[in-house]
C-alpha cells in the first residue's frame, strides 16, 4: 500500500516535471529554416555534382582527359574524351559527360584528379521533369560559363621598349593557336 | 425601421426561436471551434516541438483548416466493398450528434442555456453512451480487421472512464443537490481508417467537438463555470476562458507524454479511479448526513 | 509483463487471426515485414521476413576495387555510417600492413563517436515515436543537426560520409570543427540531462519499459546478438575493450551494462553510451596529436595478398566484422559483412512470443534494428 502510494506520488511528480519542461520549450525560439523564404549557405568542402576548372591563364580547362577518374569512379558515371591538339604537348578535354543519375557523390573522381581538374559545386537545388538534364554534360557547361564570363585580361607586365625589328615576329606567336579553339 | 427591429427581437426572444435561434448559435459556434481546434492543435504542438506550424495559409496559417475542409470535401466517399452501407454512413454522424445536442444543456453565461433542464447532467451522461456505440458501429462496419481491433479497445477504454466519471457526478449531484447544470454553477462555481474524405472530416471534428464538451463539463462541474474568480466581469468570458485553457491542457498532455500501454490505463481505471470514487462518494454522503442540518 | 502461457485450451477453437506489421510502417522502421499470428491482443507467433531492401552490396564488392567499394560501406546502415567504413578500411590496412598515423586515427575515434551519438538520438527519437510520445523525436533531431552540420563542414556530406580512405582520412580537420566539437559537447550534457528529466524517470515510459521484453543472457548466446542487446542483459561484451582497435586503447571510458534484460536496461545502457560517447570525444581532442593525416606509400593499384582477412568494430547497433578473402587481385574475391542487426533480430521470435502487441512492439523498438543493416 505504502509503495504504491509513493508510486503515485513519484509518478504524478514526474508528469508535472514532463509538462514543465515542453512549456519551457514552447517559449523559446523556433529552430527550423523556413525553406523557400530562407535558405541555408552550404559550408566550404560541400559535396555538390562536379564541374570542370578552367585555368585562369589561358582560359581553357585544365583537364587533359587522362581518365584517372572514369577508372576511379565506382559508379561508371563519367564519360571523358580527348584529343590532342595540333602544336599543344598534351592532350585537351573535348567531351565530359556526367551521368548524375548514377553518381553517388563519393568524391573519389576528385581525389583521383592529380591536376585539381575538377572541383565539387555547391549545387543542391537540383529539380526537375526530366531525365535528360541529369545527364550533365559537363564541357559544355564549362563553355557556357566561359562565355558569359570571360577571363579578365591578365595585365602585361612593364616590358623595356624593344627595337622596333624584333617586336614582329613576337606578336605574331601567338596568332597560329587561336583558329584551332575547339568549338 | 428601429421598431422593426426591436418587434424583431422581442419575436426571437419567445420561446420557440429563443431555441431556434440558440441551436443555429450552437451548430456554429461547435462548427467553427471544431475546425479551429485543429489550428490551435497544429500551432500548439509545432511550437512544443520549437517549429512554427502552419504558416503558409493565410496569416499565420489561419486559414488552413478552411484549406483541409475543402480538401476533404473534394475527396471521394469511397465505400469499401461488403461493408454494411446505413451503418458504415451514419456512424460518424452519430458520433457527431450527442456531443451537439450536450451543448445545449450546458450554461454558457447567468442567462445563456438553450435548454435549462432540471436532468441536465443526466442527459450528459445517457447521450456519451451513443458515443460509445457510434464509435463501434464505425469499426464494425468497416469490415477490416484493424478497425474492429482499434474500435474494440477504444470502447473498452471509454467504458473504463464512463464509470469513475459516473461516480464523481453522482458525488456532484448529491452535494449539490440538483441535476440542473445552472444552479450547479451557481453553487461554486476516439476505429477511422475506412473513412475517406469528409467521413475522415466528420469523425475529426466530432472528436474535437467532444473535447469541447469535455472540457466544458469540466468547467460547469469543477471550475465554477461563468462565474468570476474575481468578482468582475462574470458571465460567458470566463467560461469561455476557463474552457480554452482546459483545451490547450488537452493540447499540452499529448504532445508531451507517450501513450500509456492500454492494458496500463485499464487497470488504472479499474483498480485505482473506481475505489477512489467510490470512496469519495461515501466520504461525501456521510459528511452531509453529518451537517447537513446545520 | 503480461503474457499469456497457455494460449487456449485444449478443445477450443482455433480463434487465431494473422496480421502483418509493415512493410510500410508509420514510424521510422524501414521496410520489415512481420507476419504476426495473434489470439486476441496476444502474439502467438512472430515471423520477421525481411529482404525488401536488399541491395546485393556483398555482390557489389566482388566487382569493384578496394577503393571503389567505400561509398558502398557507408550505405549498409546508413545511420551509422562512419563506423561502418571504419570496419572496411580497418580490414583492408590490416591486410595490406598500412600503418595509419595517429592522427588519423585520432580523427577516426573522434568522428566515429559523434556518429554513435547521432544513431542513438535517431534511436531514441524513433523508439518514442513508436510510443506515441511525437515530440522529443524533433528534440533529437535538433541536437543531430549540430552534429550533422560538424560532419558537413569537414567531410561534405551530411549522412554517407565517404571520408576515411585506405590509409587514413580524405583530408584533414579544421580548427573550426575542434572548436564547433567541444561546443557541441558543452551543449549537449545539459540535454543529455533534459532528456532524462523529461523522458527516462517519467512514469508513462517505465510503465512500458521496465520488465518488458526479457531477454535472459543464454538466449542472446544462441542467437549471437551483440552491442546494446547483450550488455542490457548483463554481459559487458563491447569490441572497443575486448578487441581493441584503431586508438581505443588509450582512452579512458566505461562500458555501461544492466544486469535486467528488459526493455528498461537497452534503453538505459544507449542512453549512458552516448555519455561515454562524449567523454571519449574530449579526451581525443585534448590529446589530438598533429602531423599527416594519410598514410605513405598507399599503392594507388591496391592489391592485397592472397588470404582471408578479417576486422570487427563496434557499430551503434552491435558487432560489425567484416570479412574479405583475397586471391591476389585488385578486385576482392568475397566481402562478408556481418551485421548485427540481423542476430538482433533473430532473437525476436522467441522473445515476442505470448506478449501482448502493444508490449511486442516496445521489444522490437529497443532491439534498434536498421533495415539497410539486415538485409544489406
Amino acid at each position: 500500500m505504502k509503495n504504491s502510494l509513493k508510486e503515485i506520488f513519484t509518478g504524478f511528480n514526474s508528469l508535472v516535471t514532463g509538462m514543465r519542461i515542453t512549456l519551457g520549450e514552447f517559449f523559446k525560439p523556433i529552430v527550423t529554416v523556413q525553406y523557400p523564404h530562407e535558405s541555408l549557405k552550404m559550408p566550404k568542402r560541400f559535396r555538390g555534382h562536379i564541374e570542370l576548372v578552367r585555368d585562369p591563364e589561358t582560359g581553357k580547362a585544365i583537364c587533359f582527359a587522362c581518365k584517372l577518374c572514369e577508372r576511379a569512379c565506382p559508379s561508371d558515371c563519367i564519360t571523358v574524351e580527348g584529343a590532342k591538339l595540333d602544336g599543344a604537348k598534351k592532350k585537351s578535354v573535348t567531351e565530359y559527360k556526367l551521368d548524375f543519375t548514377k553518381c553517388s557523390l563519393c568524391g573519389s573522381c576528385v581525389e583521383a584528379c592529380r591536376d585539381n581538374a575538377i572541383r565539387y559545386t555547391h549545387q543542391y537545388n537540383l529539380a526537375s521533369t526530366n531525365r535528360e538534364d541529369f545527364i550533365m554534360d559537363l564541357f559544355k557547361r564549362m563553355e557556357d560559363d566561359a562565355k558569359a564570363n570571360p577571363m579578365p585580361e591578365t595585365p602585361k607586365p612593364e616590358v623595356a621598349p624593344q627595337p622596333p625589328a624584333n617586336e614582329a615576329p613576337k606578336a605574331e606567336q601567338p596568332q597560329p593557336a587561336a583558329p584551332a579553339q575547339p568549338n | 425601421m428601429t421598431e422593426a427591429i426591436t418587434n424583431l427581437v422581442k419575436l426571437l426572444a419567445t420561446e420557440p426561436y429563443r431555441l431556434l435561434v440558440f441551436l443555429v448559435g450552437m451548430m456554429a459556434f461547435v462548427g467553427l471551434n471544431a475546425a479551429y481546434l485543429v489550428w490551435v492543435e497544429r500551432k500548439g504542438a509545432a511550437r512544443f516541438q520549437r517549429r512554427p506550424g502552419p504558416t503558409e495559409v493565410g496569416y499565420a496559417g489561419l486559414l488552413q483548416p478552411i484549406a483541409d475542409a475543402v480538401k476533404l470535401m473534394s475527396k471521394q466517399l469511397i465505400v469499401p466493398a461488403g461493408v454494411d452501407r446505413t451503418l458504415f454512413r451514419v456512424a460518424p454522424l452519430l458520433m457527431m450528434s450527442p456531443a451537439l445536442m450536450s451543448l445545449a444543456v450546458i450554461p454558457w453565461g447567468e442567462n445563456l442555456a438553450a435548454r435549462n433542464i432540471n436532468v441536465g447532467l443526466l442527459m450528459i451522461f445517457s447521450f456519451a453512451s451513443i458515443n460509445v456505440m457510434a464509435i463501434m458501429l464505425g469499426g464494425w462496419a468497416s469490415r477490416n480487421k484493424y478497425a474492429i481491433i482499434s474500435a474494440a479497445r477504444v470502447v473498452s477504454q471509454n467504458v473504463a472512464y464512463e464509470i469513475p466519471m459516473l461516480l464523481v457526478a453522482i458525488t456532484m449531484i448529491m452535494v449539490t443537490g440538483t441535476m440542473n447544470l445552472n444552479e450547479i454553477v451557481q453553487q461554486q462555481a476516439g476505429a477511422y481508417t475506412e473513412y475517406s474524405g469528409m467521413g475522415f472530416g466528420v469523425f475529426f471534428m466530432a472528436e474535437y467537438a467532444n473535447i469541447l464538451l469535455g472540457c466544458a463539463l469540466a468547467t460547469v462541474l469543477f471550475l465554477g463555470g461563468w462565474q468570476s474568480p474575481f468578482g468582475i466581469l462574470s458571465g460567458v468570458i470566463w467560461f469561455l476562458l476557463k474552457m480554452y485553457f482546459l483545451v490547450f491542457s488537452v493540447v499540452w498532455i499529448r504532445w508531451t507524454f507517450p501513450r500509456t500501454q492500454f492494458y496500463g490505463l485499464l487497470n488504472l481505471s479499474w483498480k485505482i479511479l473506481i475505489p477512489v470514487s467510490l470512496l469519495t462518494l461515501i466520504l461525501s454522503s456521510a459528511m452531509i448526513k453529518l451537517f447537513h442540518h446545520a | 509483463m503480461i503474457t499469456k502461457e497457455v494460449i487456449s485450451p485444449p478443445g477450443a477453437p482455433n480463434e487465431t487471426f494473422v496480421i502483418n506489421l509493415g512493410p510500410q510502417h508509420p514510424a521510422t522502421h524501414g521496410v520489415l515485414r512481420v507476419k504476426i499470428v495473434m489470439d486476441g491482443e496476444y502474439v502467438v507467433r512472430a515471423e520477421p521476413i525481411c529482404g525488401y531492401i536488399h541491395r546485393m552490396q556483398e555482390k557489389m564488392g566482388e566487382n569493384r576495387t578496394y577503393a571503389q567499394f567505400l561509398p558502398n560501406t557507408s550505405r549498409i546502415d546508413y545511420l551509422s555510417a562512419m563506423t561502418y567504413t571504419h570496419g572496411f578500411v580497418g580490414a583492408v590496412e590490416r591486410a595490406a600492413k598500412l600503418q595509419v598515423p595517429p592522427r588519423a586515427e585520432y580523427i577516426r575515434v573522434i568522428t566515429s563517436e559523434m556518429n554513435r551519438i547521432s544513431s542513438h538520438l535517431v534511436w531514441w527519437g524513433a523508439f518514442l515515436l513508436d510510443l506515441g510520445g511525437f515530440t522529443p523525436l524533433l528534440y533529437a533531431f535538433d541536437d543531430r543537426e549540430k552534429i550533422l552540420d560538424l560532419l558537413e563542414a569537414i567531410t561534405g556530406s551530411r549522412l554517407t560520409y565517404s571520408y576515411y580512405r585506405i590509409g587514413g582520412l580524405y583530408n584533414d580537420v579544421d580548427d573550426d570543427f575542434i572548436k564547433g566539437t567541444r561546443e557541441f559537447i558543452a551543449q549537449m550534457r545539459p540535454r543529455l540531462k533534459m532528456y532524462r528529466s523529461l523522458v527516462t524517470d517519467n512514469i508513462i515510459l517505465r510503465k512500458r519499459l521496465i520488465e518488458i521484453g526479457p531477454i535472459s543472457k543464454e538466449m542472446c548466446r544462441k542467437y549471437g546478438a551483440t552491442g546494446p542487446v547483450i550488455r542490457g542483459s548483463g554481459i559487458p561484451y563491447d569490441v572497443r575493450k575486448v578487441e581493441p582497435y584503431s586508438a581505443y586503447p588509450e582512452f579512458d571510458f566505461l562500458v555501461p551494462t544492466c544486469e535486467e534484460g528488459d526493455s528498461m536496461a537497452r534503453y538505459l545502457v544507449r542512453m549512458e553510451e552516448m555519455v561515454q560517447s562524449l567523454r571519449i570525444i574530449e579526451q581525443a581532442l585534448d590529446k589530438l596529436p598533429s602531423g599527416p593525416v594519410m598514410a605513405e606509400k598507399v599503392p594507388r593499384v591496391l592489391k592485397l595478398p592472397a588470404g582471408d582477412y578479417c576486422y570487427a568494430v563496434e557499430a551503434a547497433r552491435g558487432r560489425f566484422a567484416v570479412r574479405i578473402v583475397s586471391d591476389n587481385k585488385e578486385i576482392p574475391y568475397r566481402v562478408k559483412l556481418r551485421t548485427p542487426s540481423l542476430s538482433n533480430l533473430s532473437l525476436f521470435e522467441e522473445a515476442s512470443a505470448g506478449m501482448l502487441l502493444p508490449d511486442a512492439l516496445a521489444l522490437m523498438g529497443s532491439l534498434d534494428l536498421v533495415i539497410p543493416d539486415i538485409d544489406r
